[in-house]
């Protein structure tokens, strides 16, 4: 029965509530407890800002209700990781409220070495270092990290896209946790180009958005931006087979496309943002993951709702998007100007505009779910 | 479901028999719906034996039964209000009608009991829980007890 109103609390009370008594303490470290309290935890209504070059980086928690509220949302306690990790990168994504988080490891000449660690930002817990991830130097590459989970073994994935531009082709490694003791080289086709955006989690697969031309990839093309939605495919890898699948991307009749789609999860499901003639933004949503008659029209807005800077008619600069459990509002961040708005999807107007700026660099808003979940 | 005429007999931990309306404890209660279904119940000679359920306890529950059974289309504040006022109990009561909403399984009253001892240690210290829960024995070694209280002055 103690469970019952245990269950009810914030992971804020029950860290607190552990001192209370021997058994409720037992209760709260119960694994059994901890997964029954999450599916509890309410989705998409808490948001981390992640604030880095500040030692510690700056971590906030909101829920979007205090985050219509304040003014400016930085007299609200730091999360902050630990002293001892400097050099951190934060990994877009949070699964059963546990966050990701990349550094970078002095290392030699030749390679640059990464590792990745998982952390609970509300229990403070963080996981170990994983294995070493290397990457060598020359080949100019880009490596971007994605976390995923796979829910049928309860092991976290973190895959890391290792983009060489120097040739111009990819390289995924990914490393289970618990399991894997290095990064496995995951295979990928080698007539396509994953885009170096994070990978975006949703349904057990890691999806990204990949050029596939009809002839070899052209780098001065890639460059110019001048490929069309035609070229654009979803590489889908799925997290527990590690096999991949490609997924068309919603056909679009304008044909403007100046801009490079985004892929975007919003509340469990995969998104595109497409540019419309230059004026408006166009979400589209698969309604069922994996199949691609279902891409539908979620919301449409324009450039000028978003009230930034008349001028600015891209998508470019916006990042983070989530959306609200109700689908009221959509929460984007606009990491030029540092600001995050919060677009009420009932009246098609921005309803809050919180200027971050403050002398840090904002990396995002994520959202996450308030959870027990030990990183280990 | 039971005919809404028919009445059957509880019996408290006091030997005092209670008289409801069969419809009223089959909606709520699940172990009651049960014994009427699977027709371990004689309307003319049973009387359920609630032997750890006292009758001022007993009288209580069969109230919340009626009020919701008769007024579930009621807007959701007036039964908000009905739900506050029915509670407003001393925490022995508050306990007594937790075991009787446990032991005859009425969901709708435990969910009601446990949000309402949830809002009453929210945001509470360790001290104050452990007096309005009446935990005596906390079951720390004073050590544990003692490095707990120097590590988080401010939970106390």
């Amino acid at each position: 029965m103690i469970s019952d109103i245990l269950l009810r609390l914030s992971v804020k009370s029950l860290l607190r509530f552990r001192c209370v008594c021997r058994s409720w303490k037992s209760l709260i470290h119960c694994p059994i407890f901890t997964k029954l309290h999450l599916q509890r935890s309410p989705k998409n209504t808490n948001f981390l800002l992640v604030g880095i070059d500040t030692d510690p980086a700056l971590v906030l928690s909101y829920s979007l209700h205090s985050l219509m509220k304040e003014t400016i949302p930085f007299n609200a306690q730091s999360l902050g990781f630990g002293k001892d990790l400097t050099e951190c990168y934060w990994v877009n994504g949070a699964i059963n409220g546990l966050s990701c988080v990349s550094s970078i490891v002095p290392y030699d000449m030749k390679y640059k070495v990464f590792n990745v660690r998982l952390w609970n930002p509300v229990t403070r817990l963080i996981s170990a270092a994983s294995p070493l991830l290397y990457v060598e130097r020359e080949c100019a590459c880009i490596v971007k990290f994605g976390l995923g989970y796979d829910d049928s073994t309860n092991t976290y994935k973190v895959v890391a896209n290792i983009i060489d531009r120097r040739q111009w082709k990819n390289e995924l490694r990914i490393y289970n946790r618990p399991g894997d003791t290095c990064w496995r080289t995951v295979s990928t086709p080698s007539d396509l180009l994953i885009s170096w955006e994070e990978g975006q989690f949703v349904s057990n697969t890691f999806n990204w958005l990949a050029i596939r031309p009809p002839g070899p990839i052209d780098r001065q093309r890639i460059q110019q931006l001048e490929y069309t939605y035609d070229d654009y495919v979803i590489f889908s890898l799925h997290v527990g087979q590690e096999t991949h699948k490609l997924l068309r991307i919603p056909v679009v009749l304008d044909d403007y496309n100046r801009e490079e789609p985004k892929l975007v999860v919003l509340k469990d499901h995969l998104c595109v943002f497409h540019d419309f003639e230059g004026t408006h933004v166009v979400v589209w949503q698969l309604e069922k993951f994996g199949v691609e008659d279902s891409w539908t029209i979620l919301m449409k807005f324009s450039y000028v709702s978003l009230q930034i800077d008349a001028c600015s008619c891209s998508f470019r600069d916006y990042s983070q998007f989530n959306m609200s459990e109700d689908g009221n509002y959509l929460l984007m961040y606009n990491k030029r100007d540092s600001i995050l708005l919060v677009y009420d999807q009932r009246v098609k107007e921005v309803s809050k505009c919180i200027n971050l700026c403050n002398n840090h660099r904002w990396v995002g808003v994520n959202g996450h779910v308030q959870s027990l979940v030990s990183p280990e | 479901m039971g005919s809404p005429l028919k009445k059957i007999m509880l019996c408290s931990s006091e030997k005092e028999i209670f008289s409801v309306e069969e419809q009223v404890m089959v909606q709520h209660s699940v172990i009651i719906n049960n014994m009427i279904e699977d027709g371990s119940y004689n309307y003319e000679e049973s009387k359920i034996p609630l032997d750890c359920v006292d009758s001022k306890t007993l009288k209580k529950v069969i109230d919340y039964c009626t009020y919701h059974t008769h007024h579930h289309n009621d807007n959701q504040e007036d039964l908000e209000a009905w739900d506050a006022q029915f509670l407003n109990v001393d925490s022995n009561g508050l306990y007594d009608l937790l075991m009787a909403a446990n032991y005859l399984e009425i969901r709708n009253l435990l969910d009601l009991i446990y949000r309402t001892i949830k809002n009453m240690i929210k945001g509470k210290k360790i001290d104050e829980i452990r007096r309005i829960l009446n935990i005596k024995d906390h079951g720390f070694t004073p050590e544990e007890e003692e490095q707990n209280r120097k590590e988080y002055p401010h939970f106390y």
